[in-house]
């Protein structure tokens, strides 16, 4: 190492002035008895890695090759390749992440001593304690007269819309203030949403579902989406997802017109509505208490939970741990949070007052809107808390005799938004949003330019509807099913189909044959008594259950005939036939009786108890 | 407390200057990036798809044939540019593919069908040719027949070839100057490509067989060309009489006519040649021992063999089964490679110059292209103007 750098340096220095000697020359190139420090070695540990590897997640353990050694070598080299890949580009990924991203002037409030509690702190404190930018963040809208009032972010956090319930409804740029548009409607609204930009937002009006465009024009009218109550979006299906009061759940593409997908939920109205953002799925509360996931694909729900006992009033999902948790408010004032993969519920607490609205923010903390206040979890998974205590939130703000009826957070802000009575208030809750955005995928500060690059990116890669699975990583996994059909499929079943001699496997192809050896089993040989009369029995059954015996035997004729002619009428013919049934009936019970009593004299059992036999 | 609310400034995120493009910040987490699978799913789909929609194969037809065309060689020593076809009423051509116009024609070079068209090859300084330098020091020398020994036909076109010496047409400049045509009426002719074309064109010269030929071939350096009809004929260029005979597929009792259905040279090992006949065989000779190398007995009748020019002991055969084969001339007893697309009989097949693909055509009226060692076609191409 010091031979070669020595050698350049003093070529460097070989026509530089004159009087250098050589001795100066080694104390000035010091630098080439040092050596280069050494690379960092350090590798993050696998459990931070994990989070990178967007393929299989255990492909990142090291010993995911170690468990089975694979015979077919071509198959082993393949996956020993496919592994190396994944890890190192998720070391690539936490490298970027780790150097790049900054994570200076985030992060929750931190207390310093003992005593101090974050949810005494006040929009005021955390105002003058912050830089002045955060001031602007801190704002409140006193719109009296329209109504509780509904909001919606857009997708990187810029631009809100706001929708009274009297039908006022505005839309503006919040960082800089800057109006876009403002309708009066004159008729109720009940919800609001942004579709993929800020170029156009759908407002559920009385009626029917209205898509205006950034300058306030009426663009579409949706007349299939009637007495909408809720509205999802989702981003990368260009979907618009609605449900209202007669149960129907509809899935609009915006980006054709299509009406892709209605499903009735055969649940009533429904109130609440949720976007799992990482499968798309979307989450109904009924007033059963019921929670039911819906696709556009399936016309019934894919899942279905008894959350609570009384209606739910409101569903939040949280984006930070991929689609894993889920938080259901309902009547009764439970607030439940689930493992949507498990479908168990992780903590139950119990408030005494009814949550209004529920919402998640990007990096975890929960937001529930009550009557008058609204409360920020933290930590809402803390095992072992005990449930009849309410967890100790972790910022709150009241709102004096103002009902709360909307929550939202701010996407990569630390702001919540809060729709209420008398207008709308935004709040600074430090910790709340993601600090670094991705361009790519959505940017706070994007020009003009970028969006409409961006807007016709995300038309290009419009993800088809029927790929919305529950599982995300099913495209791409082997289809188990069509690999090796189940051997329990039921012969009877009309419309079963054999499969063709060639796919079976090789025992049944044997058997078909008529080569398979059977195994000799000793106890296939000996029957039991009751397992034969049990066997009798059940097929005993089966051919009383057949349509066609029933008939036999039994003159169903005659009583048709009867019931079709009116009953209080009495006449000749219906003398005849009702003589006629009676007539057969008292030949069966005889011919009932003889059998009896003819098996009674075969088997020798006393007469009297015969009735109580078996047939 | 220690309080920290999220702000940016504006300056990192706003493009320095006017006409600088705006910065753009990365998070890598997973959770900002859902749906990657069925994202990666969509862009691969679309990209398909856009490749297909722009993928214009169709490039040109050449027309001035009067019936259907039954064989056709392209010219390895001509660059990339020249092929030759050959039509049912006996009217052969030779093209220029850049400028897609006809260079040369003859109407009536043979009585009936053209079977077989082949490019004889200029030698470059080898034995076995007298040559005769007639000007043009970069062009190089140009190889000219003296003796052609046909009625001295053949001596009267040498001088006005002569006088046209310095006003050669750019685009014959490279390439053979002689073509060889078989037809079902029992000749071989050897056409001059740099004299009159037309009607009452005389062929350099004329080779007679015994029986009406199926197939031509020439050998990739020597004046050495092969015949298919019932057997195999070896001619020399200057003789008129074939130099050797190879009768190794055997006739049956019910086969009639000419049973030998097509004969190739190897490019590449040149003194090897494979020939495939209706008795379902595929043969392979050698020209130094004079003896068959092998012999494959197949399903069925293999239509064109031809092997490839990089790679020496790769043949393939277009068989009448609706497959093509490939196999290692080393090793006859097993074929490399199945290629299966073809829903009819495969008529013909050609290597690309680089080896590695090749293009078939079949009697469901399609044109495949494979890649060598891939058993199913690449591409498949089809018009209405093609039929059978």
């Amino acid at each position: 190492m010091d031979g070669p750098v020595a050698s350049t340096s003093k070529s460097l220095w070989k026509g530089k002035g004159k009087g250098r000697d050589s001795g100066r020359d080694e104390s000035l190139l010091s630098n080439s008895n040092r050596s280069l420090p050494k690379q960092d070695d350090w590798v993050p540990p696998t459990q931070s890695l994990k989070k990178y590897v967007y393929a299989k997640p255990n492909m990142a353990d090291k010993n995911f090759l170690k468990q089975k050694a694979i015979p077919d070598k071509k198959l082993a080299h393949h996956l020993q390749a496919l592994t190396s890949a994944a890890k190192t580009s998720s070391l690539k990924a936490f490298e970027h992440d780790d150097l790049l991203l900054s994570h200076s002037n985030q992060g929750l409030i931190e207390t310093e001593t003992d005593l101090e509690r974050t949810w005494k702190v006040g929009q005021q404190e955390i105002v003058d304690g912050s830089a002045i930018g955060v001031a602007g963040k801190a704002f409140s809208l006193k719109l009296d007269e329209f109504g509780p009032y509904a909001l919606d972010y857009t997708r990187n956090g810029r631009h809100l819309a706001i929708a009274g319930r009297k039908g006022h409804v505005a839309t503006f740029d919040w960082h800089s203030g800057r109006l876009h548009t403002e309708l009066h409607l004159r008729e109720t609204v009940r919800s609001i949403k942004w579709l993929h930009d800020e170029s156009f937002f759908a407002v559920a009006q009385k009626k029917y579902v209205y898509i205006y465009d950034k300058a306030g024009l009426e663009v579409h009218q949706l007349r299939d989406h009637i007495e909408v109550n809720q509205m999802e979006f989702l981003p990368y299906h260009f979907l618009l997802a609605t449900i209202g009061n007669a149960g129907y759940l509809k899935y609009q593409d915006t980006s054709t017109g299509q009406l892709v997908a209605e499903h009735r939920t055969k649940l009533g109205s429904c109130q609440t509505m949720a976007q799992n953002p990482h499968n798309a799925f979307i989450h109904l509360g009924h007033q059963n208490g019921t929670v039911s996931l819906w696709s556009p694909s399936v016309s019934k729900a894919q899942v279905q939970l008894q959350a609570h006992r009384g209606p739910v009033v409101s569903i939040a999902l949280d984006p930070s741990t991929m689609g894993n948790r889920m938080v259901t408010a309902g009547l009764d004032g439970t607030v439940k949070v689930w493992d949507t993969r498990k479908w168990a519920v992780l903590n139950e607490f119990h408030f005494k007052k009814t949550p209004a609205s529920a919402a998640f923010s990007q990096k975890g903390l929960l937001g529930l809107g009550w009557g008058n206040h609204i409360s920020v979890f933290n930590d809402l998974q803390k095992p072992g808390q005990n449930p009849r205590m309410s967890p100790p939130p972790y910022m709150t703000h009241t709102f004096p005799g103002v009902p709360v009826s909307n929550v939202k957070f701010c996407p990569f802000d630390d702001v919540l938004g809060v729709g209420h009575s008398t207008g709308i208030t935004s709040l600074v809750i430090p910790g709340a949003g993601e600090p670094n955005f991705d361009s790519l995928e959505a940017d706070p500060y994007e020009g003009k330019r970028r969006r409409r690059e961006r807007e016709v990116n995300q038309l290009l890669d419009k993800v088809p509807f029927d790929l919305i699975t529950l599982d995300t990583d099913l495209l791409g996994k082997l289809d188990r099913k069509t690999a090796a059909p189940s051997e329990t499929e039921n012969q009877d079943k009309p419309g079963w189909k054999d499969t063709p001699f060639s796919q079976k496997t090789r025992l049944d192809r044997l058997k078909v044959k008529g080569e398979a050896v059977e195994e000799e089993d000793e106890s296939s040989g000996e029957e039991d008594e009751d397992e034969e009369r049990r066997k009798a029995r059940r097929e005993e059954r089966v051919e009383k259950a057949d349509a066609k015996k029933r008939a036999r035997g039994r003159n169903s004729t005659l009583k048709k005939m009867l019931r079709k002619r009116r009953r209080n009428v009495v006449d000749p013919q219906t003398v005849a036939l009702k003589e006629k049934l009676s007539r057969a009936r008292d030949a069966t019970k005889k011919a009932k009786l003889n059998a009896m009593a003819a098996r009674s004299a075969a088997s020798g059992t006393a007469g009297a108890l015969d009735r109580f036999t078996f047939k | 407390m220690k309080i920290k609310v999220l702000h940016r400034s504006l300056e990192a995120h706003l493009p320095e200057s006017s006409s600088s493009t705006a910065p753009v910040s990365r998070n890598l987490d997973p959770a900002l990036h859902p749906f990657a699978r069925p994202r990666e799913y969509t862009r691969a789909v679309a990209a398909a798809k856009l490749e297909r929609m722009f993928s214009k194969p169709f490039v040109a037809s050449l027309e001035g044939h009067g019936d259907g065309l039954y064989s056709m060689a392209k010219d390895e020593s001509g660059g990339l540019s020249r092929i030759a076809s050959g039509s049912g009423d006996g009217e052969v051509r030779v093209w220029d593919l850049g400028d897609r116009r006809s260079v040369w024609e003859v109407v009536g070079a043979h009585k009936g069908m053209v079977k077989g068209v082949t490019f004889s090859h200029p030698v470059e300084g080898e034995e076995g040719r007298v040559e005769k330098k007639v000007g043009g020091g970069e062009r190089g020398i140009k190889r000219k027949r003296t003796e052609l020994g046909d009625r001295g036909k053949g001596k009267g076109k040498e001088e006005p070839e002569s006088e046209d010496e310095d006003r050669l047409d750019s685009t014959e400049a490279r390439g053979s100057s002689r073509l060889l045509t078989c037809g079902s009426d029992k000749t071989v002719k050897m056409w001059d490509l740099k004299g009159s074309k037309g009607s009452n064109v005389q062929p350099l010269q004329t080779y007679t067989g015994a029986s009406g030929f199926n197939s031509i071939s020439h050998h990739r350096y020597d004046p050495i060309f092969a015949t298919a009809s019932s057997q195999i004929d070896i001619w020399d260029e200057t003789k008129t009489s074939p130099l050797s005979t190879l009768k190794f597929h055997s006739t049956s009792s019910l086969s009639t006519g000419e049973h030998i259905v097509s004969v190739a040279f190897n490019k590449s090992e040149t003194s090897v040649l494979a020939s495939s006949g209706s008795d379902r065989t595929v043969c392979l000779y050698d020209l130094r021992s004079g003896k068959a190398l092998g012999r494959v007995s197949m399903a069925m009748r293999v239509n064109q063999l031809v092997f490839n020019p990089l790679q020496p002991p790769v043949l393939l055969c277009a068989s009448e089964d609706h497959n093509l084969y490939t196999f290692d001339m080393r090793n006859l007893s097993t074929t490399t490679q199945v290629y299966k697309g073809h829903v009819g009989a495969v008529m013909s097949a050609d290597w690309a110059p680089t080896g590695r693909e090749f293009v078939s055509g079949s009697y469901d009226r399609t044109v495949r292209l494979w890649t060598a060692g891939e058993g199913k076609a690449r591409d498949t191409y089809h018009t209405k103007r093609m039929q059978r």
